[in-house]
């Protein structure tokens, strides 16, 4: 098979989507392309699955893209593909199994219970899963759930 | 109606300290009646006056009026350790907080892991307009 060239379409990195399987179903599928995310292609390109035009290697797209790259996410979604989870990037948030959503918050940052509960009201959940990374790129893992008392 | 002292931000009945905020809710309930060292007596509002007062006061009476057991969570780093049988061991660490507070993540960090290490959850119950609790578990992933 030729090798896997992403593109940009119209401000979007995208695939000819006969490529999905080479690149371990990251991304949505859309008509003829599948559309990824920045973050899935820094995956991608660590990975060696595929190129992107004009970009020899993953530390030429993080120079070149790092204004769009949401590191937070990126970490948290290489942490869990490594790991075997089905993940996908959705709005500012990881999709687990495409049902449980993953906020990502950085050690120093403030966990604030406002966003928390905007989260559950947008998107009609009860529950997330808040990922806290350090700087040595540990991530621990907690699930918060909206409950009745 | 039992008469009880409050000194130096204690009630005591006779030698023995009655918890905090059990305490105002016998006062609330008029199961008890509260004097200072002046022997002036006083009510359920002296104490509602502190705003971190009132908070805790508000999530203890609702956890109370809904049977549950309720006792200091202040060696397991919380405010309230909520029993639902009180034969078992706590289900919760309670950590009352008020809108829009914002939870420093070493703190959260710190709470969860002695929550997780004695077999219970963090439950942070939120005033708003209609109260909002969210329970905190470790997830391996």
């Amino acid at each position: 098979m030729e090798k896997a060239i992403i593109k940009l379409k119209d401000n979007k990195f995208v695939l000819e989507k006969n490529y999905y399987d080479k690149i371990g179903r990251i991304g949505y599928l859309g008509g003829d392309y599948i559309y990824l995310e920045p973050e899935e292609v820094l995956y991608i390109l660590k990975k060696g699955w595929a190129k992107l035009d004009n970009i020899r290697n993953f530390v030429d797209f993080i120079e070149k893209y790092n204004n769009i790259i949401d590191f937070k996410k990126y970490y948290v979604f290489e942490d869990l593909r490594d790991k075997g989870y089905n993940v996908k990037i959705k709005d500012k948030f990881i999709l687990l199994n495409n049902k449980e959503f993953i906020y990502t918050i950085y050690e120093y940052e403030f966990i604030e219970i406002d966003d928390i509960i905007s989260i559950f009201d947008k998107y009609n959940i009860t529950s997330i899963i808040l990922a806290i990374l350090d700087i040595e790129r540990n991530i621990i893992y907690y699930e918060i759930d909206n409950i009745n008392i | 109606m039992k008469s009880i002292l409050y000194k130096n931000g204690i009630f005591l009945d006779k030698d023995k300290i009655i918890y905090f905020y059990e305490g105002l809710y016998l006062l609330e309930n008029k199961k008890i009646e509260v004097y200072n060292d002046q022997g002036k007596k006083l009510d359920i509002n002296y104490f509602l006056k502190d705003e971190k007062i009132g908070l805790y006061y508000h999530f203890y009476k609702l956890f109370r009026d809904k049977n549950y057991i309720v006792s200091t969570g202040l060696k397991f780093g919380g405010v309230f350790r909520i029993y639902e049988n009180i034969n078992e061991h706590s289900k919760w660490i309670g950590i009352p907080i008020k809108d829009k507070e914002k939870i420093d993540t070493y703190d959260f960090l710190s709470k969860n892991r002695v929550a997780h290490s004695t077999r219970k959850n963090i439950l942070y119950c939120i005033k708003k307009d209609k109260d909002i609790f969210l329970e905190v578990k470790w997830r391996k992933l």
